[in-house]
């Protein structure tokens, strides 16, 4: 889909500030997911949370923030292809885009969402403490004024 | 064969290794006598210490290198500037010693820039030389780095006696000078007028002032008893003063 919006809509667009996460646990959404796919159970999550990462969580909620983005999205169906196919020198194979499972675009979206939600790191600007502008300065020996 | 990185990295704060450099601002001022000074301690308490010689001059009497023939000599006007600072960190070293040659300020200033973040995560420290004679231009030289360098370093300020008696007055009364005391606390010694027929012997034969204080020269204006003493004299007192700031020279 043609994401371009008009430069009005891409204005109000850039204007809008972003949501904060909704739940405290989004910067830890990966590593909650990849500690469930190795199996480890809600508990044993939330005592890691408490113990590595500092973020006390009840049971509940924990399970909750898992299942909800564990759950698989409405599968669009594929757009009707409107342009007709070019016919191309590369063999078939070579040519065909290599689908991805339902779980490889899951992975995918949720890859892509973490790097939205993640905070942005800014650059430590040096703190100045001291001015001097060399090119105005004249050098004061005061045991030649006495 | 390419050898492993020996940089230790301690996440809380540590400090493993310390680069000490001139700061290459004005000329004339003994930014390399200090240099060939301060490595001739480190080897006196055994100290591992690596030599780096970044004067673009590429002087053949008198630079660190003429000194010390393991002083690696390095083009500082190259892209990659200071990157040998933390290059020689490899070898095991964990303080380097840097001689900077006048003029070298834009390269450090944009090295610093992209790269400190970096070597300070890694525990390397800094610590600046900035060299002060009776020249005004010295002092001015001096303000002018800390104006780019900000409390990224450690100061250490040497007031080098470059006559007898030195007026230090643009350091010690100027208001910028003060300014700069306040702000960074810097570490300041006094590095003692030297003798010029040792001063420049030592400098045309690349002698050291060790080599001189253990008669370890046959050229006949070091070898004399009044050179040899005044060597060791000068030796003991300027060590004496580097021991007082042992903490900016070491990591």
């Amino acid at each position: 889909m043609d994401q371009r919006l008009s430069p009005e809509l891409q204005r109000i667009f850039d204007n809008t500030p972003e949501d904060k996460p909704r739940s405290r646990l989004e910067p830890y959404r990966e590593l909650i997911l990849l500690w469930r796919r190795q199996g480890k159970s809600y508990r044993r999550i939330q005592a890691l949370l408490a113990d590595k990462c500092q973020v006390g969580i009840a049971y509940e909620p924990l399970r909750r923030f898992v299942q909800r983005r564990n759950r698989p999205r409405k599968v669009q169906p594929e757009p009707i292809a409107v342009t007709p196919v070019v016919e191309t020198a590369a063999p078939l194979d070579q040519a065909a885009i290599p689908r991805l499972s339902l779980e490889e675009r899951i992975a995918q979206r949720e890859a892509i969402r973490a790097a939205h939600n993640k905070p942005s790191v800014k650059r430590e600007e040096t703190e100045r403490v001291f001015e001097f502008d060399e090119a105005n300065y004249i050098p004061v020996n005061k045991n030649y004024n006495t | 064969m390419a050898t492993a990185p020996q940089i230790v990295k301690f996440p809380q704060s540590g400090i493993t290794s310390r680069i000490v450099f001139t700061q290459g601002g004005k000329g004339g001022i003994g930014k390399t006598a200090f240099a060939t000074m301060l490595a001739e301690w480190y080897a006196a308490q055994g100290t591992p210490h690596a030599l780096i010689d970044m004067d673009s001059e590429n002087k053949s009497k008198g630079s660190l290198r003429h000194f010390f023939s393991q002083a690696r000599k390095t083009n500082v006007q190259q892209a990659r500037g200071l990157d040998e600072f933390v290059n020689v960190l490899d070898e095991g070293s964990p303080v380097v010693v840097a001689d900077m040659g006048a003029g070298a300020g834009e390269v450090a200033h944009r090295w610093f820039d992209s790269m400190h973040e970096q070597a300070k995560e890694n525990g390397v420290a800094f610590t600046a030389i900035g060299l002060v004679t009776p020249d005004p231009a010295s002092v001015a030289s001096v303000l002018a780095w800390a104006g780019f360098l900000q409390k990224r370093v450690d100061y250490l300020i040497v007031k080098n006696s470059i006559s007898n008696p030195s007026d230090f007055g643009y350091w010690e009364t100027d208001a910028h000078a003060d300014e700069f005391r306040r702000v960074f606390e810097p570490g300041v010694i006094s590095m003692e007028y030297r003798l010029p027929e040792i001063e420049h012997e030592a400098r045309n034969h690349g002698v050291t002032m060790q080599a001189v204080a253990s008669r370890q020269t046959n050229i006949p204006a070091l070898n004399r008893t009044a050179s040899v003493w005044r060597a060791q004299a000068y030796r003991r007192n300027l060590f004496a003063e580097f021991d007082r700031v042992k903490d900016l020279l070491l990591p």
